[in-house]
């Protein structure tokens, strides 16, 4: 096998100890051993090379080798993305890997080269939970009027409004502050998130809604990626979905032990009854509706037959 | 100065004015709007950051033009007339090389993100690139026609300088008289 | 040899007379042309992202803020009611600027915003009373600093979270340390005061103090409305330094009406330009601070300090010192962020309490913020004051000194923060 030597920057937001970092290493530790050294890779977690949307510029630009985020993010790019951030209509995770290890992951990313990116695997960060100060969250009525800070992009915005809640997008360098002096009643992430982030020191209550779904994209710029020879490229996405297999695991394991050490910590956790969660996804039902009309149908048509959802 | 550079000041200044007032109002408003109507307005904070990224690249080119931004320069001004022209005209050459590597860097920059539309805004997120490539036409411009008043002898050596430090008097010299074009 | 290149370039262009923005830039460059990574996009996408930041907004605004009251007749009726209460002692209004700077710190996370607020206010009244100009913005430099030690502070988020930390626990260790540094810089500035030649007025009367107050209601309402805006969440200190600006600009122009449209128009373009000569700089520095990162300086510096892993206290001392030097050329955030998650498990493993730690380390990188040649509080006071550079330097010399002096009693007495942050909790 033909390897150059070659330092990949491999940049991310989440902390230290999350899963999608947790991933990173992984994938740096596997890519050294099987290039015999020769592909190296250096992590930088917490942000530090700057913020998603300019790391994803960078790659763009060749600045910066490779970045893992939100897939759901890449919406900016190209519109079939949404169909990942949908809320409430994925719930099976065995079925979400067969979906994006699939024919799904495939359409998704053959659209990304255009836009200078290559997508090399999907990894995940897990179900987003609704946490709050209020009061206990059992029932669609119970977040009525809630204040939930939520990420900028519109479709998340429009869910939380069909919720009921008083989404308000804020910057998540002012999120700790703002739920600890009580600007915002809650906010809503994956329980590593939550506990990597500390917000259950200034939280009371989890409600366990797996109302999103988040897998992660892994992107190597495609710069970098076209200096590369077919026997690093074929490495790379090799060790990139060896490396998914490995950081799934981790995730939901990750789930519920992070889950375990919030209510530890004093969090009253909360499950929502199926019947209630069924009442939530009708409630975004419109905006499911509405956003579907941005994305390919038969992309929709795939994605809805697998995960049992019917829009009409 | 010409009527066209008074005309081009006094546009940055508007510029700035307005930056302000935008920011100021999306900021209050959303406040109003969150504890009276219940309800915010989602792109304040984004076009905020927008705006004030347009505001500090069009500020920072009026304080360029004014030599006031900070500096240390304690020791250019004990140095001889001579070697004060070359460290003025030395000073200017590497400003204008970075000057050159950001005009590039914002162009591809802003030609990547174009038409990427940004969640925070609802407008391309070019546009914060757009601003970089502004102050470098605009501020590189400025420096190589004081590069070129240096070497043709037109500069006085009043106006050897580049940056607001010891010489407060001068700054301020300086300042006035920019302010006092801008307001005519 | 990449520090070697740093310091030197940035210290080359500097003496060049370049803006210190631009050697930071050149810097950043040449940090790119040793790696091997020379492209205009880093310059670029650091420099405009960095300004992109809704925290930093509240620079302009409280800077606008400031404007407004000075020229709406707001600062000039606090001024009286400060005068009539504290003006006959020696130096009354530095101590003003410190109980101020406290204030403020429960009120904000960051030392910029507070040092723009303070600068902005206060800087005047202390000229117009007869002190140093110098001497005055150097006092309200390091009060400034004690912002992101007292809670509220952003810096010790991010160090929470990038070192898997408590948050609330860092912040309520921060109160004490936060009020010891306070009380360093009254006792610095009665004995620097006293070289002063400031005449104290004569002791106003009981009268002449109601007078003052009753003049000055409005005035002193806004303080009351950030505090109880940020107090109970009503709004982010961004939000706050709207609320700022709006109120002053109804005091002045309705209930005063001390400020015409036309004033008002040439400070808020005043007010636009000094926040941009902040930012500008501000932005400069993310550039060699992206390249540091990446260029793991703090990592080649730490492989250093391995040895004396087994005594704690001297292993303390000589990050701190450590720190002191990083931080006179980086920011408190980059420096959290990049030396935080690597010395946090060194210590850890030598026995230290890492909440200790933290606060030591923030109170370090926050005097960082008044160290040259990176000192972007130090830049804030300049640009909002004013100030000759250098002459703001021999300024905050002294309060720098005995922030350092606090710094160092409480590595050799871990109790100091240790106890006080248990009565806290408890
Ligand atoms: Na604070
Ligand atoms: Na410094």
């Amino acid at each position: 096998q033909d390897y150059n030597s070659r330092m990949i920057k491999f940049a991310a937001t989440g902390q230290e100890g999350t899963p999608p970092v947790q991933g990173m290493h992984i994938f740096a530790e596997k890519l050294a051993e099987r290039s015999g050294g020769k592909l190296n890779t250096r992590v930088f977690a917490n942000g530090v090379l700057g913020g998603d949307v300019q790391v994803l510029s960078s790659l763009q630009g060749g600045v910066i080798e490779m970045m893992v985020w939100n897939a759901g993010n890449m919406i900016t790019q190209e519109p079939d993305f949404g169909i990942l951030d949908l809320p409430f209509i994925y719930q099976d995770v065995e079925v979400m890997d067969k979906l994006l290890d699939g024919e799904v992951g495939k359409q998704l990313t053959d659209q990304l080269p255009e836009h200078g990116v290559i997508g090399l695997a999907f990894w995940e960060q897990g179900f987003r939970l609704l946490t709050n100060n209020k009061h206990e969250v059992h029932k669609l009525e119970d977040m009525a009027g809630l204040k939930i800070r939520v990420q900028q992009n519109q479709l998340l915005i429009d869910m939380w409004s069909a919720l009921g809640a008083n989404p308000l997008p804020m910057a998540v360098t002012e999120l700790y502050t703002a739920l600890e002096t009580g600007a915002v009643d809650g906010q809503e992430t994956t329980a590593p998130f939550i506990y990597g982030s500390k917000y259950h020191e200034v939280q009371k209550y989890v409600s366990v809604t797996r109302h999103n779904y988040n897998p992660q994209i892994v992107l190597i710029g495609k710069p970098f990626w076209d200096k590369l020879n077919d026997d690093e490229k074929a490495l790379i996405i090799d060790v990139a979905r060896e490396t998914a297999l490995e950081q799934r695991k981790i995730s939901r394991e990750a789930q519920t032990t992070a889950l375990d050490a919030i209510r530890d910590a004093g969090n009253t956790v909360t499950e929502i009854e199926p019947a209630e969660l069924d009442r939530m996804k009708e409630a975004v039902r419109p905006v499911i509706a509405k956003y579907s009309e941005t994305f390919d149908p038969a992309l929709s048509k795939t994605v809805f037959d697998a995960v049992g959802f019917k829009l009409d | 100065m010409t009527v066209l550079t008074k005309l081009y000041l006094k546009g940055l200044r508007w510029i700035v004015i307005l930056c302000m007032a935008a920011i100021l109002i999306l900021i209050f408003c959303n406040v109003v709007m969150r504890y009276v109507f219940n309800s915010g307005i989602y792109l304040s904070e984004g076009v905020s950051g927008l705006l004030y990224v347009w505001m500090t690249f069009v500020g920072a080119l009026l304080v360029l033009y004014e030599r006031g931004h900070i500096g240390v320069d304690m020791l250019v001004r004990r140095l001889p007339l001579a070697a004060r022209r070359a460290a003025f005209g030395l000073a200017h050459v590497v400003m204008l090389g970075v000057t050159w590597l950001l005009l590039v860097g914002s162009w591809q920059q802003a030609a990547i993100n174009l038409r990427v539309i940004s969640p925070a805004t609802h407008l391309p997120i070019g546009l914060i690139y757009i601003a970089g490539v502004l102050f470098a036409v605009m501020s590189g411009l400025f420096l190589l026609s004081q590069l070129a008043l240096l070497l043709t002898g037109r500069l006085s050596d009043a106006d050897l300088t580049v940056s607001a430090g010891e010489d407060d008097d001068e700054a301020s010299r300086l300042l006035g008289d920019m302010n006092a074009g801008v307001a005519k | 040899m990449t520090i070697t290149l740093f310091t030197g370039t940035l210290l080359l262009v500097i003496a060049l007379g370049a803006p210190i923005a631009y050697a930071l830039i050149v810097t950043g460059a040449a940090l790119m042309w040793q790696m091997g990574l020379f492209d205009g996009q880093i310059i670029a996408q650091n420099l405009l992202n960095a300004v992109d930041s809704f925290p930093m907004i509240a620079i302009p605004l409280f800077i606008l803020a400031g404007e407004v009251m000075n020229t709406g007749g707001l600062s000039r009726r606090i001024i009286a009611l400060a005068q009539t209460l504290v003006g006959h002692r020696r130096g009354g209004l530095g101590y003003v600027v410190i109980f101020a700077g406290v204030l403020l710190s429960s009120l904000s996370g960051s030392a910029l915003a507070d040092a723009a607020s303070l600068s902005a206010l206060l800087l005047p009244m202390m000229v117009a009373a007869g002190h140093s100009k110098a001497r005055a913005g150097g006092l309200i430099a390091s009060a400034s600093i004690i912002g992101p030690i007292i809670p509220p502070s952003i810096g010790f988020i991010v160090f929470g979270v990038a070192t898997n930390l408590s948050i609330s626990k860092l912040f309520l260790a921060g109160i004490a340390p936060g009020l010891m540094i306070a009380l360093a810089l009254a006792i610095t500035w009665f004995f620097v005061s006293r070289h002063e030649d400031v005449e104290p007025s004569p002791k106003a009367t009981a009268a002449e103090r109601l007078h003052a107050f009753v003049d000055s209601l409005w005035a002193l309402m806004l303080p009351v409305i950030i505090i109880v805006g940020l107090r109970f969440g009503i709004v982010t200190p961004t939000e706050a330094a709207a609320v700022a600006a709006a109120y002053s600009l109804f005091v002045a122009m309705v209930v005063y009406r001390e400020l015409s449209v036309e004033q008002l128009l040439d400070l808020t373009f005043r007010a636009g330009k000094t926040a941009a000569g902040v930012m500008f700089l501000v932005a400069a520095a993310a550039i060699p601070a992206w390249m540091i990162t990446i260029a793991d300086i703090p990592g080649q510096v730490i492989a250093l300090v391995e040895p004396l892993m087994d005594n704690p206290k001297l292993l303390v001392f000589a990050l701190m010192l450590l720190i002191i030097v990083v931080g006179t050329a980086m920011d408190l955030t980059p420096t959290i962020l990049l030396l935080g998650p690597i010395l946090v498990p060194v210590v850890v493993a030598a026995g230290v309490d890492p909440i200790y730690f933290g606060v030591l380390f923030l109170i370090n990188c926050a005097i960082g913020l008044i160290t040259p040649p990176v000192g972007t509080v130090l830049n804030v006071v300049c640009a909002v004051g004013k100030i000759n550079y250098e002459a703001l330097l021999k300024g905050t010399l002294p309060f720098f000194l005995a922030q350092v002096a606090v710094l160092f009693l409480l590595v050799l007495f871990p109790e100091l923060i240790t106890v006080p942050a248990t009565w806290i909790s408890h």
